[in-house]
């Protein structure tokens, strides 16, 4: 049996798309070895061949050449030359974006980066990309769906390491493909319930119906598995941030300097030397940490330490961890109304109560108030107040290996496919057009997860998170 | 001008369309090559079933012919999917061919503006500045007309197949229209080819029944009409055998006799209702399949076996029929055979079924590659309905996919194509808790009324059950209790402090749960039944139709952002060359039409978005 396809229905070949060509600088700013300048869609080859003067190489293959100025002036080649690297093609559709592309691999030097853009900019239809144009071309090619996406720029705005493992884990694949196989199982599901409805049950398998359910719960706990984690998730995505407060002159400025090994803030030895707060960012057990240095807590008639306080007590509240510090050398009473602020009225959920300057009282620490006696001047016990704050990080946003979704728009649909498989196994089991209405509602959610629907705002705020050229 | 409307074809959707167009008041013309099969069920015995029956109760809403005549017709009543709940249940009735057939023509005669003409159509007429103008029939008469309606179904170059014989036509004993075709070919619409079969009949008196299994309808029988109130005809019942292995050696044993298989035909045959020699390749580890045996009327001898149809040569469908349970001994009136046809890519078509090129042009049923008899009047009853508002010069009426099947299944041809015979499913329909068999009245026939196409017999039948709904919905709504009393009766209710009216109740009590309420409420007895199943059906899919509510919004909103019909897609930037020839081909009228194409990325809508926004900016 032959198919007559109408001349409409042929299939239409894929291509590149001839609009403007795109140029950007791709590795890092400034002066460097080696800079990378790719170029995007339109007539790339034509813009090699112009540059290279020489036939554009294979797709794929690294070329060593001399790149020249555009000028129509051949007389004298050696007058022209812009500098002379690696040059890589790509062939569409194969390529990041989908489209035609070009890598440029040149010194990285000013002058270099600057004349070689200058010398793009000249050929026609050839303009610097916009933030985050590459990608955006590659979604629409097609290249990436919308968690690849969202996990690329989560990848290279990477600033940890449990970070970096948990974007690439969305951007190469892990949490795409486990979405994309969920689609296809919705899809494959949907199809089933269908054919009950449509077709008469002598037709079916009998199993059918009894596989639909056991295939529904199966997938609820796959993809309620991928949100288990996800405040934490969530968490390492966004860093933790760690205040440090406390009485005034207890140290808190030295302690952050000890934990960013850098002389951030100033230290002096007169109460009120911190007025403003002082952030500073470190890694902790691989997840990126915030540390917010505040104004002592004290009672005191500077109005600009005042502020300062004020600014300290609603830090508490914020914090996902707090360090509370006071110092042997304060009063008792102190001490007293310190752990009654942090208790009844900034409700920290995960304070850390310190005491310093330990070496003053070595007897001090028979006292049972305080989580670690330290002294940062002798380093006594400053180990186990670090060890104590690795585990909270860990506690707080350190993940198993099962892939986490990390934003909270992910979350929600998610949480929405979830709802919709229970409405599916929770509505009456005769209701053949309610449940296939709920099993719809759950492939339409994935499909808007993978980006297939309503996406522009997304994509507008997503793309551009972007560096240039990325 | 002779006729406002002229429909060229007799088959369902002509009859639908003509007789629209003359409710509508239009001046119309029904011409067919044969009177005598007018409205003639050319396959099987029976209208209605899944997303079908959908269709014939939307046409009834629109007071159209088709329910109004099966109901002087059903000798077999049955909702099927009756336990599979209201959104999915369609109601079919098995028809007395001929008394169907009488039906249809009685109705049309009894149409005011209405001329029936037996005549064959040779050629369009059309004026100097390439415009059509009217028809040149077989005898050379010209007849003029403001608009066309073609629904001439399988009769474009018909090629019927029976082994290796080949015989022109659109069915048995009817010539094919050669004339026409060609015609049409003349105006440039993109013509395809496909193809249909249809079963052996069966001589009753032939058949040992006694061996067979008996398969009754609905004991309870829902009428197809909104209008009936009850079945006046003598209902019987139909009968069951199967295939078997011999069966199917015989048929596998003659495959290169087949015309499907010998390689004959060349036209594309539906999937969902494959020939027998498709069944037995395709699914091979089948042993059996049903075979429903169904009578063609109450003094016919004739059986319609459904579910073998087929293109071997008669020996060979002798052969294997008698190797079925109960056919041991019977004879054929007539032959299966396999139709193949052209139909024109309903591409060519706007919503209102009018042809993009010419706007006085409409096509209905089946040339525009669907199959079915319900299909092709929905199609006809659109067509004649928009032809008609043409002739007045007012906006055509389309019916979105949220208002009707018949909207999903315009909609879907028009923007979609088709590539094999289209068949309506109910899992066409994105909106299927709305768009129920039950609730068409309350979707359309308001939309009719406006429109004149409502008779006033209806229209004070529908006004009179639209008061009788409201005032069971208000008086189930005034019995509110909470659910502490609620369990106090027995029905079981969430202990979360809310008040809750016996209409919210009957939301979520199963049919057979029923009973229980009805003894306790005196109100429940005294509501009409089909009122009460109405208010009941409505109020347990009312969440989840709220729900869709959003989506439906949204699909809205987007047909009404326009896009030209003179954009160059290629122009916009962002699109791939693949998305560029298939919307620069389609030339959607709206971003909510385009986002329905074939292959067209939910990347590139929002590229259509952004450049009808903000049509500067590059992408």
């Amino acid at each position: 049996m032959e198919n007559t396809p109408l001349p409409s229905q042929e299939a239409v070949k894929a291509g590149p798309v001839h609009h403007d060509m795109i140029y950007a600088k791709s590795s890092g700013a400034g002066i460097s070895a080696v800079a990378i300048i790719r170029v995007s869609g339109g007539l790339v080859t034509d813009l090699i061949e112009a540059l290279t003067r020489k036939p554009c190489p294979q797709p794929r293959y690294a070329m060593l050449a001399t790149f020249y100025e555009l000028a129509p002036d051949h007389s004298s080649d050696h007058a022209n030359i812009i500098d002379r690297g690696l040059l890589l093609y790509f062939a569409a559709p194969n390529s990041f974006t989908g489209e035609d592309m070009a890598e440029f691999h040149i010194h990285g030097g000013e002058s270099c980066q600057k004349d070689f853009m200058a010398e793009l900019a000249k050929f026609p239809k050839c303009r610097p990309a916009e933030p985050g144009e590459f990608t955006k071309r590659a979604f629409w090619n097609g290249k990436m769906d919308m968690v690849r996406v969202e996990g690329l720029a989560d990848l290279i705005h990477a600033q940890s390491r449990a970070q970096r493992k948990q974007a690439a884990a969305q951007s190469f694949g892990a949490l795409s493909n486990q979405c994309h196989n969920w689609l296809s199982m919705l899809i494959k599901m949907r199809a089933n319930m269908e054919a009950l409805i449509d077709f008469s049950d002598e037709e079916l398998p009998e199993q059918i119906e009894t596989q639909l359910n056991d295939q529904a719960g199966a997938l609820r706990i796959a993809i309620n598995n991928s949100i288990i984690d996800s405040k934490k998730a969530v968490k390492l995505r966004e860093g933790l941030k760690l205040a440090i407060i406390g009485t005034p002159n207890s140290g808190k400025s030295t302690l952050l300097n000890h934990l960013s090994n850098e002389k951030l803030a100033l230290v002096t030895e007169h109460a009120g030397t911190t007025r403003d707060l002082i952030r500073s960012h470190l890694e902790i057990a691989g997840v990126p940490v915030t540390i917010i240095d505040s104004a002592g807590i004290r009672t005191t008639a500077d109005p600009i330490e005042q502020q300062g306080i004020a600014l300290s007590h609603d830090l508490l509240s914020k914090a996902d961890i707090a360090i509370i510090m006071t110092s042997i050398a304060e009063s008792e009473s102190v001490n007293l109304d310190l752990g009654k602020m942090s208790a009844d009225q900034h409700q920290t959920p995960n304070p850390i109560r310190v005491i310093n300057k330990i070496d003053l009282n070595p007897e001090y620490r028979k006292n049972d108030q305080f989580d670690h006696y330290i002294s940062l001047v002798t380093q006594d016990n400053v180990d186990g107040l670090q060890q104590d704050l690795e585990s909270r990080v860990r506690a707080i946003a350190h993940i198993a290996d099962m892939p986490q979704f990390s934003r909270q728009r992910q979350i929600n649909i998610i949480q929405k496919i979830i709802d919709a498989l229970d409405g599916f196994q929770e509505s009456a089991h005769d209701d053949y057009g309610v449940r296939a209405e709920y099993l719809r509602i759950a492939s339409d959610l994935m499909g808007r997860l993978l980006g297939r629907i309503d996406i522009e705002q997304i994509l507008d705020k997503l793309f551009n998170e972007f560096c240039i050229g990325k | 001008m002779d006729y406002d409307v002229i429909v060229i074809g007799g088959g369902h959707a002509g009859c639908e369309a003509a007789a629209a167009a003359a409710r509508m008041g239009a001046n119309s013309c029904l011409i067919t090559h044969r009177l005598d099969t007018i409205g003639i069920m050319s396959c099987n015995p029976a209208i209605g079933g899944l997303g079908k029956g959908h269709i014939v109760r939307e046409i009834d809403a629109l007071d159209g012919l088709m329910a109004k005549a099966i109901d002087r017709a059903g000798i077999q009543y049955r909702v099927l999917n009756r336990s599979k709940g209201a959104a999915v249940q369609g109601p079919r009735a098995q028809a007395d061919r001929d008394l169907y057939q009488s039906a249809i023509y009685n109705l049309l005669q009894d149409q005011p503006n209405l001329t029936l003409i037996e005549a064959s159509v040779e050629t369009f007429l059309m004026s100097a500045d390439h415009k059509l103008e009217g028809v040149i029939t077989g005898d050379g008469k010209k007849i003029n007309a403001k608009t066309i309606i073609i629904t001439t179904g399988t009769f474009l170059r018909g090629m019927m197949h029976e082994g290796n014989v080949s015989t022109q036509g659109g069915r048995v004993d009817d010539p094919a229209a050669f004339g026409l075709s060609s015609a049409l070919s003349g105006l440039s619409l993109n013509m395809g080819r496909l193809k249909t079969g249809t079963p052996a009949r069966l001589d009753a008196r032939t058949i040992n029944f006694d061996l067979l299994q008996k398969q009754w309808g609905d004991d309870d029988i829902e009428p197809l009409s909104f209008m009936t109130e009850s079945i006046a005809l003598k209902q019987i019942c139909c009968y069951i055998t199967e295939t078997n292995e011999a069966t199917h050696k015989i048929i596998a044993d003659n495959l290169d006799q087949s015309a499907l298989y010998a390689g004959i035909i060349e036209g594309t045959g539906p999937r969902y209702c494959p020939s027998i020699e498709d069944k037995i390749i395709r699914f091979a580890d089948k042993k059996s399949h049903q075979v429903f045996l169904e009578p063609e009327g109450l003094n016919s001898h004739s059986i319609y076996p459904n579910g073998i149809s087929n293109s071997l040569p008669q020996p060979i469908q002798l052969a294997f029929l008698r190797s079925m349970r109960g056919l041991e001994q019977v004879e054929m009136l007539k032959p299966a055979y396999a139709i193949e046809y052209d139909y024109v890519d309903p591409r060519c078509l706007n919503h209102n079924l009018a042809t993009k090129n010419m706007p006085n042009l409409f096509l209905a049923g089946q040339i525009n590659g669907t199959t079915g008899y319900e299909e092709a009047a929905g199609q006809g009853l659109i067509a004649g309905i928009n032809a008609a508002l043409f002739c007045k010069a007012e906006a055509p009426l389309i019916l979105d996919r949220a208002t009707a099947y018949i909207g999903v299944m315009i909609d879907d041809l028009v923007t979609k194509g088709v590539d094999e015979p289209y068949r309506m499913f109910t899992s066409r329909a994105e909106y299927r808790l709305s768009l129920r068999a039950d609730n068409a009245d309350s979707r359309l026939s308001d939309i009719g009324i406006a429109l004149g196409v409502v008779g006033d017999l209806r229209a004070r039948h529908w006004a009179a059950c639209k008061i009788a709904q409201e005032d069971a919905k208000r008086q189930l709504t005034e019995i509110r209790l909470s659910p502490h009393e609620w369990n106090a009766q027995g029905i079981k209710v969430k202990q979360d402090g809310k008040m809750r009216s016996l209409l919210d109740i009957l939301a979520i009590t199963p049919d057979d749960a029923l009973a229980l309420l009805f003894s306790k409420y005196d109100l429940l007895h005294k509501i009409d039944s089909k009122i009460f199943k109405k208010v009941a059906t409505d109020s347990k899919y009312n969440s989840y139709i709220d729900r869709q509510q959003i989506d439906i919004e949204a699909m809205r909103k987007d047909s009404q952002l326009k896009l030209p019909t003179d954009l160059d897609y290629a122009a916009i930037g962002a699109l791939s060359n693949e998305m560029i020839e298939r919307l620069n081909h389609a030339k959607p009228e709206s971003i909510g039409i385009a986002a329905r194409l074939p292959g067209i990325t939910p990347a590139a809508i929002s590229a259509l978005y952004r450049h009808i926004k903000h049509p500067t900016m590059a992408a």
